[in-house]
């Protein structure tokens, strides 16, 4: 079985139905099921929207080789 | 299955009566959890993970309240003193109801037995005819969705635990799941909720539906 690797995963949300969303915060976590728990539960301070978390490592950024 | 009921007065005297049971029941279960979620809320192996527990302790505290107040308010229950479970007051690690679960898997999974339990009870209760217990419920319900997915995602960090630690970890759900339907199942009482019209035929088997969705869940995230 694989073991499973903590990794940061960035917390996107809306205040409005028509705002953009934007990102709140981070949450590090296992999966990313459990880290959309944890953005709930840790960025609840405000009514927040359409709650997305991302995996960090999942947004591309091109290496200094290809820029 | 009758028409929506307002008030408590406007139940039968058995009708209150097993409401009033199944409420004492829920309500028990849930300071438990509370209890339990608090105690772990500086143990935790993250820091977002201590958070998730001391907020989910704060809900089952206040669902706890909210059928607490159910109970004095419309069917004239003494208050069930929350401080009997969660005060030091009160403490006794002799005795198992006050005793903090020794270890993070072995928490997990007793509070997602027990929770998994309680909710589905909370499920089936959604459609009860008396207004102000549905309503409750389904609040309620919701809220329970994250305690369930973070109880069932967090199970998947125990698969890499050392030795045989994670290999009684489906042993332990069995047992504390059969301890919580013994202790605050409350399958009876929907029954008889049930042969009295304040449910529909269907709400036992929701029940039993939502536990073995839960126990799916849980056996697939052991892996």
């Amino acid at each position: 079985m694989t073991a499973l690797q903590k990794k940061v995963f960035w917390v996107f949300a809306r205040r409005a139905p028509t705002d953009p969303i934007e990102q709140v915060g981070s949450v590090t976590a296992p999966t990313e099921a459990i880290a959309w728990v944890y953005a709930h539960i840790n960025y609840r301070e405000r009514a927040w929207r359409d709650m997305r978390v991302v995996a960090r490592e999942a947004f591309y950024e091109p290496s200094t080789e290809t820029q | 299955m009758s028409a929506a009921l307002a008030f408590a007065d406007d139940l039968s005297v058995p009708a209150q009566e097993s409401l009033r049971d199944l409420l004492v029941d829920l309500t028990r279960a849930k300071q438990q959890l509370a209890f339990q979620y608090a105690s772990w809320c500086i143990r935790a192996p993250s820091v977002e993970a201590n958070i998730a527990l001391a907020g989910m302790s704060q809900e089952e505290l206040g669902h706890a309240g909210v059928l607490d107040g159910l109970l004095g308010d419309e069917l004239k229950h003494p208050v069930l003193g929350k401080d009997e479970l969660v005060s030091w007051e009160h403490w006794s690690a002799s005795d198992d109801d006050h005793a903090m679960l020794g270890t993070w898997p072995g928490m997990i999974v007793s509070c997602l037995a027990l929770d998994a339990s309680a909710a589905a009870s909370i499920e089936a209760l959604k459609a009860c005819s008396y207004a102000r217990i549905a309503q409750r419920a389904l609040k309620m319900a919701q809220e329970e969705q994250f305690h369930l997915l973070f109880g069932t995602e967090t199970v998947k960090t125990f698969r890499d635990l050392p030795g045989d630690a994670s290999k009684g970890l489906a042993g332990l759900y069995a047992r504390s799941l059969a301890d919580a339907e013994t202790r605050f199942g409350a399958s009876k009482a929907l029954a008889r909720l049930v042969e009295l019209g304040l449910l529909a035929p269907g709400a036992v088997d929701t029940r039993a539906k939502f536990l073995q969705g839960v126990a799916q869940r849980f056996h697939a995230a052991c892996g």
